[in-house]
């Protein structure tokens, strides 16, 4: 495992149609969607951290806090930055800001825990529907 | 605008493989993903607002924070509860919960923004 503080991720996202939060129930704003904002964040935090892990290793979410703080219409391109704090043991401490090409658009405290792969789905597996 | 502290509402969403983690770029996690938790969480809050609104306005959301902490599997059904906490002028703030079918798998708060939509998309306009 090569995982260490100070490691920072980035990705770059276009706004479409799809991440309008009209698609998401909120019809009368067309704008980016936070849960999309969310989404795009941990997928970097995770994506990043996944090469640095050992084999048979992954991570989970466990905490979101984010801030939501401007707006984004279509067809603008939002950049996210990763920043991994801190490191306690299995648990992953990430900070993440997200920019549109006019403003910074999101900020947002993000934690998540290594584990055990196979130990993992063993316990999901016993809390499947009829196990 | 007849919003009220402790108004409740509830939804129920079935967990399919499209909400699991591993759809998300998470290979192997086929469980419920923490942005699946975050959008039922804005929507049952948002829900819950807009049945109250004036005619015209509507609400976004400006934070949302989660904790997640256990997995749930794809077939469960997962119930969401949203709860009006706060209603201080035009800010929303709504404790969320959500449980699957046997346990709590997350809880966090939602704050909203009361907003003319007139307004909100002449701003929005300015910066197309």
């Amino acid at each position: 495992m090569s995982l260490r503080e100070g490691l920072t991720f980035e990705l770059n996202r276009k706004v479409t149609e799809a991440e309008l939060s009209d698609r998401h129930g909120n019809p009368w704003v067309h704008v980016l969607t936070t849960p999309k904002v969310v989404e795009w964040m941990e997928e970097l935090a995770t994506t990043g951290v996944q090469q640095h892990l050992s084999e048979g290793q992954g991570t989970v979410g466990t905490v979101v806090n984010m801030k939501h703080l401007a707006a984004t219409p279509v067809g603008l391109t939002v950049k996210v930055v990763a920043h991994l704090k801190q490191i306690i043991g299995r648990r992953l401490v990430f900070w993440l800001e997200a920019f549109d090409d006019v403003e910074k658009i999101a900020e947002c405290h993000h934690e998540r825990f290594i584990v055990d792969l196979t130990r993992f789905h063993d316990k999901v597996a016993k809390k499947r529907p009829g196990s | 605008m007849g919003l009220q502290q402790g108004m409740t509402l509830e939804l129920e969403r079935r967990v399919s493989e499209e909400h699991t983690a591993h759809r998300l770029g998470n290979d192997g996690f086929h469980v419920l993903a923490t942005p699946y938790i975050v959008a039922w969480f804005e929507e049952a809050a948002r829900s819950l607002a807009a049945a109250h609104l004036e005619p015209g306005q509507g609400t976004v959301g400006s934070l949302v924070t989660t904790r997640h902490f256990a997995p749930t599997p794809v077939g469960m059904t997962v119930r969401i509860k949203a709860t009006l906490k706060e209603v201080d002028g035009r800010r929303l703030v709504f404790d969320l919960e959500a449980h699957d079918e046997k346990e709590k798998i997350a809880e966090g708060q939602n704050e909203r923004i009361v907003v003319s939509m007139a307004r909100f998309r002449e701003k929005l306009a300015k910066k197309q």
